[in-house]
């Protein structure tokens, strides 16, 4: 009886320490990478002398987007046998949480997308690798062939701390079986060839749409989308000294003006009066919107919707120019400075920035524009969508980076997140709402320089 | 301590604290959190008081046991998942049956600021119940019968057998009950970062959703641990008030 009570007992205690153990362990991560890179070569991951080298990589992405880095690590793995690279994709929703989570413990992966607004912290607190020493030598990697506005937060006093992984200028992606139900026969491309697509001609299909019982547009509640609806009119979003005064430059007033009649009118449906996880991209995809902002990323997704007619045209203007800024995402693949394995790390990186590496993600209509030169090609391939040209354009035409304030207050994005909520959810005073948007938002500018 | 989750750390005194105070989010999540406390306490009490007594006097108990308790072991996840679909203002069940039988055009459960808090309440409460609801049938079951007894000789009605038994005698329970359902409410975030993400107009921000953004969206882990200190004395302190105050409410049968 007693020999079954220890046996039971010790039974319980392995029973408790498996799941214990499993869940503190966790594969290919920086922290415990397997095998040692003491033996350097130019090109780590071919040499089949060496020993296999264990990494991991992250990032966010769409099912369609998830797919396509997924076939590129296999594809990696193939080409490098001394790497054996694995895709730990982590929802979009909070991913810099998760990755300094990850960071934090010592289990963050050896390479990994950073968004803008993360990597001057990244930087600052020593948690990314400079990738100038890792460059030095390599013949098949130069800083120079890609375009200037790649770098972004990422080059800091003349170094570079990681690599722009694509771009992705935002367009106003259409419904033509909407647009067309709606008795709208010109399309928004054909006006804007003709330098006619402006603020009243999308008002107008908004308007037809609606009464046709679709919603005409789906306004996202993002800073970017914002700031793009004001610069589409020359308005104001940051004065010279870095003061946020969307409520006091006119211009700004008026463009914001004008997405809160719409919302009133019910032409734009503001996204957040829409449940959590109804996503434009999934109302685009069943035909109940005529219009979503958005860059390339709803391509790969879109083009696997039977009978989905879509096509793109850029931001519609209030300034008679027919190209207005818009503000161009990206986002940054760096290298964990806790990577065991560095060189591995920057073969893999290397080989996902090249012409080869940003080829084989973006074609076939791939989640966005290359960020090195000389690869128009493959945006315009097999007419996906049949504007697909614009994408191009866009960065020729007074596309621009994010602003600085973005890069470095964090929390920026959501506080101006909650304005928009309370000028389009609630019946809050318009010009008293601005008022109190601008001194929200630069009070948390000042708090955060204080930092 | 100043520290941004990777850095370097810095002693920084009560600093946090202050800051705390002086900080109109924080105050906005704490109105949001009491205002949901008050929803959640007194109605998830009374309705599963009331579903315990119905489920005391009636045949298949093991059945209803689990019918209610089911929702207790479900996932935060699964609930908030569920429950966003029912309440999608669009194409929810809710909405339609509002539609369909009454001719009412329902609300944005969870996208009006002024419905947002209500809406997860009512959530909460619904799965909160079983668990609430098998304490007090437990306690139910603890009180001697004879009192009972005593009383219907006596010619008291089950109404004022009710009042003058079943109440005083189950207090115990019900203090449990209560401390566990204001320690719980105070605690609320799963159902607010599915469904709402403290949103909309920060409607449904709560004090560890506050907790949650002030660490790992604006990385000021400091004084989102201060937060955390706060919520923890602000726990404390409502216990120890009501443990006070239960000596004049509570009545033990022995």
């Amino acid at each position: 009886m007693k020999r079954l009570k220890i046996i039971s007992t010790m039974l319980l205690i392995v029973i408790l320490l498996v799941p214990i153990l499993q869940a503190c362990s966790k594969d290919s991560t920086a922290s415990n990478s397997t095998a040692s890179n003491s033996t350097a070569s130019n090109s780590p991951g071919n040499d089949t002398t060496r020993p296999v080298v264990k990494l991991s990589w992250s990032t966010w992405g769409n099912p369609g987007e998830v797919n396509r880095f997924s076939e590129f690590t296999e594809d990696f793995n193939k080409k490098h046998p001394n790497i054996q690279m694995t895709f730990n994709p982590i929802p979009n929703d909070n991913y810099d949480a998760k990755i300094l989570t990850e960071l934090t413990g010592g289990q963050g992966p050896d390479i990994f997308y950073a968004k803008a607004q993360m990597v001057p912290k990244l930087i600052d607190n020593g948690s990314i690798l400079e990738l100038g020493p890792l460059a030095n030598g390599s013949t098949d990697f130069s800083f120079n062939d890609y375009f200037e506005g790649t770098w972004g937060p990422t080059l800091k006093d003349g170094k570079y701390y990681g690599v722009g992984a694509d771009g992705n200028p935002p367009v106003f992606w259409y419904n033509k079986k909407v647009l067309q139900s709606a008795g709208i026969t010109v399309m928004p491309s054909d006006l804007f060839d003709k330098n006619q697509w402006t603020w009243d001609a999308f008002k107008d299909m908004t308007q037809k749409i609606k009464a046709n019982a679709a919603y005409g547009y789906i306004l996202d509640n993002t800073a970017f989308t914002l700031y793009n609806w004001i610069t589409a009119n020359d308005g104001v979003i940051f004065n010279q000294s870095g003061k946020f005064v969307v409520g006091q430059d006119q211009k700004a007033v008026d463009s914001i003006k004008f997405l809160t009649d719409g919302v009133k009118r019910g032409d734009f449906i503001y996204s957040s009066a829409l449940p959590k996880g109804q996503g434009s991209d999934a109302m685009f995809m069943s035909n109940k919107v005529g219009f979503v902002t958005a860059g390339r990323w709803y391509l790969p997704n879109f083009k696997k919707v039977n009978g989905l007619e879509y096509d793109i045209v850029p931001w519609p203007s209030n300034t008679g120019k027919q190209w207005v800024p818009t503000i161009i995402s990206g986002s940054y693949v760096v290298i964990n400075k806790n990577s065991k394995h560095a060189k591995e790390a920057f073969e893999f990186l290397k080989n996902y920035v090249n012409k080869d590496g940003q080829t084989f993600r973006l074609k076939d209509g791939g989640n966005a524009t290359p960020s090195i030169k000389d690869l128009d090609a493959i945006v315009l391939e097999n007419n996906l969508p049949a504007h697909a040209q614009y994408w191009l354009d866009a960065e020729k035409n007074g596309s621009y980076r994010l602003y600085d304030n973005q890069y470095t207050v964090p929390g920026l994005d959501q506080e101006i997140a909650n304005y928009l909520d309370i000028l389009w959810l609630t019946k809050k005073d318009f010009n008293s709402t601005l008022t109190k948007f601008d001194d929200g938002i630069n009070t948390l500018i000042t708090k955060s320089k204080q930092k | 301590m100043k520290w941004d989750g990777i850095g370097h750390k810095k002693f920084i005194g009560i600093a946090n604290f202050s800051e705390d105070f002086n900080d109109l989010l924080f105050w906005k999540a704490l109105l949001n959190t009491c205002y949901y406390t008050i929803l959640v306490v007194p109605g998830g009490v009374i309705i599963a008081l009331i579903v315990a007594i119905g489920l005391n006097k009636i045949g298949f108990k093991n059945f209803y046991r689990v019918f209610y308790f089911m929702p207790v072991v479900t996932s935060s996840v699964a609930v908030g998942i569920i429950w966003m679909w029912v309440l999608n203002p669009d194409f929810g069940l809710l909405n339609s049956y509002l539609q369909n039988w009454f001719g009412i055009k329902g609300p944005g459960w969870l996208t009006d600021p002024k419905i947002a808090i209500p809406a997860i309440a009512l959530i909460s409460i619904w799965w909160g119940l079983g668990y609430n609801m098998v304490i007090f049938l437990a306690g139910l079951k603890s009180i001697d019968r004879t009192y009972y007894e005593a009383a219907e000789i006596d010619g008291a009605s089950k109404f004022k057998q009710f009042l003058n038994i079943t109440i005083p005698l189950l207090s115990p329970t019900t203090f449990f009950v209560v401390i566990m359902s204001f320690i719980g409410s105070f605690q609320v975030f799963d159902q607010a970062f599915v469904m709402t993400s403290g949103g909309p107009a920060r409607a449904s921000y709560t004090l560890v959703y506050h907790i949650y953004e002030t660490g790992f969206v604006r990385f000021e882990f400091g004084k989102s641990a201060s937060v955390a200190m706060i919520l923890f004395v602000i726990i404390l302190a409502i216990t120890l008030i009501q443990l006070y105050g239960s000596r004049k409410w509570v009545h033990y049968q022995s």
